[in-house]
């Protein structure tokens, strides 16, 4: 052996007691019991007690938080003593200045001859940044799961609402079918088909809305539009259920209005019908009013009270909150706890978000509710 | 489903008269590897796992049924029934030892003799009684299981509860005897750790033998010594060896204290 080859040997070994006292992770041995016999300078350093401290009887589980302590008796330890090692169980150190560092720890057990376990070796990563992005990880995989849930939850609502609305459909279908009827009675299933078809295609609409909300593309699309055909169009649907169930429907529109104005009336015909829809539900008599208000007039634009009122049954202050909470909750949670119903509201409120209001509800239980918004918009070939 | 399948029971032993042992919170049936073999010569060894853990069928497992230790105990007692067993010696490891508590006092014609080791009735810390632990700390043991769990998310751990008949599939990974579905091991956490069963105790009217580490974090000596003063007529062994399972770390005089009891 020539003599270059013993000083590469020296350095080799100087090397390896460098290496177990300054590597980036921390080792120590231990006796099974978690004794310490053994530790490098960097767990020494991590964990801020000396090294005669750690040496003098301290066990590796008295260095854990109380959860940790109990992982380690009904998890760390069985294994060790079953498989002989561990791969990668995390634990929090309570450092010797009370602060916490989190570690991954993998071990390997030693045996004599005999095969009794003699000393446990372990190594210890910091685990401070990977614990981080574990927990974040962590909290987006819940609220994935639950905007899954939620989905779930609002899909098997809607398709409550659709069948009551089929049921309808298919009975009016089968007296129509039927035959022998009186013509009142044929016009009062033909509306009735007309009225459940209408419904349907407004949870349709709420539907497309609630997928392009969600892929971000919910946006104004501003037309000139006529204000009267505005409001024949949006009460339309209504007229066969209204008259149906013998209600007053009134439709006010203030004069000094100007005939054309700029705006998404197909948006705000969407919200105007979630309201009346609603409205026309709970009153099961007297009268639903449709009604629009000038409240200010500038030279490019006019801003707007648009207000549905119903005799209806009303609501309890005590639900008052609730429907309140419904317009502001994300717009599945209401589809998934309140149907068709919830998510008409909901998606009225993220609507009218865009044109910068909000829905304003008073009630009064066994008298009726008002529902009502105020709007800005621009007047034609301004 | 059958119960056997269902709670993955093994059945060992020349003898006839029916030892089953119970594993607590964290592993499986595998904790009893050390002490079960000895007694096979003389008793018919029954070894399980708890729905939820080891090899046991997932898909029997139910948030309701298992919300509390009473859930545990009917599947101990539906076992013994399936296995037609009777006089049974039932040996149950820290959860468990209640759980073998709550079906004694449940189907008492069943068991000749209960071995508790590491038993708490109640492991939260109440007025005068010291359990050890606060609703905090198991609080933060709910949390602090996340990071222990995120790695064996349910996409791994029902490859090898699925192919319990293929074990060499699961050989590969180590950990392995703890693994199960992280929401379930949270809640037998909580069921363990939030379970209060001191006022069942008085209702045990098996023999007992109540195994006490002489330093265990999660069973203290007070609470053996308490478990001991409630069961009139129990006998109570402590000892030399620390931690909660002596099952695995002193599996010599765990087999020896248990023989003591079985001979008196």
């Amino acid at each position: 052996m020539d003599r270059s080859s013993e000083i590469d040997r020296s350095i080799l070994e100087e090397s390896a007691e460098d290496l177990y006292e300054n590597a980036p992770c921390g080792y120590f041995s231990m006796l099974p019991d978690g004794r310490f016999v053994k530790v490098n300078r960097t767990f020494v350093d991590w964990v801020g007690f000396t090294r005669e401290s750690l040496l003098a009887g301290r066990r590796f589980q008295d260095l854990l938080t109380i959860p940790g302590k109990i992982y380690h008796d009904t998890h760390f330890g069985p294994l060790i003593q079953m498989q002989g090692r561990v791969d990668e169980i995390a634990f929090d150190i309570v450092r010797g200045d009370g602060s916490i560092l989190p570690v991954l720890v993998n071990a390997v057990e030693a045996k004599d001859a005999a095969g009794r376990p003699l000393l446990t070796r372990t190594t210890v990563f910091n685990a401070t940044d990977r614990r981080s992005y574990e927990r974040e990880l962590l909290a987006a995989r819940r609220k994935a799961e639950d905007a899954a849930r939620e989905k779930a939850d609002m899909l098997n609502m809607i398709s409550h609402d659709i069948r009551n609305v089929l049921s309808g459909i298919l009975s009016a279908a089968k007296r129509l079918e039927g035959g022998q009827l009186t013509p009142d009675r044929q016009k009062q299933y033909l509306g009735l088909l007309r009225a459940s078809a209408e419904g349907m295609m407004l949870l349709a609409n709420n539907l497309l809305t609630v997928a392009s909300m969600e892929a971000g593309k919910l946006t104004l699309q501003e037309t000139p539009f006529d204000v009267d055909e505005f409001i024949s169009v949006t009460a339309a649907p209504f007229i066969p259920v209204v008259e149906a169930k013998g209600l007053d429907f009134r439709r006010m529109r203030d004069e000094r209005i100007p005939a054309r104005l700029v705006g998404d009336h197909v948006k705000l015909g969407q919200v105007l019908g979630n309201l009346l829809s609603n409205a026309i539900k709970f009153t099961p008599r007297g009268l639903v009013e449709l009604a629009i208000e000038l409240t200010e007039q500038k030279s490019t634009s006019v801003r707007l009270r648009l207000a549905v009122t119903d005799t209806g049954i009303g609501i309890e202050d005590s639900h008052l909150s609730s429907v309140t909470d419904a317009f502001s909750e994300a717009s599945t949670k209401v589809g998934s706890r309140y149907g068709g119903t919830g998510l008409g509201l909901s998606l009225s409120r993220r609507i009218l978000e865009l044109y910068g209001t909000e829905l304003q509800v008073e009630s009064k239980p066994g008298h009726g509710s008002r529902f009502w918004f105020e709007i800005a918009l621009g007047l034609e070939g301004t | 489903m059958s119960v056997i399948r269902r709670n993955n029971v093994t059945i060992t032993g020349a003898g006839s008269k029916p030892m089953v042992f119970a594993h607590g919170f964290g592993c499986d049936q595998n904790m009893w590897r050390l002490v079960a073999p000895a007694f096979e010569s003389d008793y018919r060894i029954v070894l399980f796992d708890h729905v939820g853990s080891g090899q046991s069928d997932l898909t029997a497992y139910s948030p309701t049924k298992y919300a509390s230790l009473n859930g545990y105990a009917e599947d101990v007692i539906e076992i013994c029934r399936e296995l037609d067993l009777t006089g049974i010696v039932f040996v149950g490891h820290s959860v468990s030892a209640m759980v073998g508590a709550l079906a004694a006092i449940e189907a008492p014609g069943l068991f000749d003799r209960l071995v508790m080791v590491g038993p708490s009735p109640c492991y939260i810390n109440d007025g005068e009684y010291q359990g050890g632990f606060s609703r905090a700390d198991i609080e933060q043991l709910l949390d602090f299981m996340d990071s222990n769990y995120l790695g064996w998310a349910s996409a791994l751990a029902p490859q090898i509860m699925g192919n319990p008949d293929r074990p060499e599939l699961g050989a590969e990974l180590t950990n392995s005897f703890c693994r199960t579905d992280p929401e379930i091991a949270k809640q037998f956490a909580r069921v363990t750790f939030l379970s209060d069963s001191r006022r069942d105790l008085e209702r045990l009217s098996t023999k007992s033998l109540i195994i006490q580490c002489s330093a265990d974090a999660i069973a203290p000596v007070s609470v053996g010594e308490y478990v001991h003063r409630q069961l009139p007529g129990s006998t109570l062994a402590v000892l030399n060896a620390t931690g909660h399972c002596p099952n695995l770390s002193a599996p010599q005089d765990t087999v020896e204290a248990i023989r003591r009891f079985l001979q008196e």
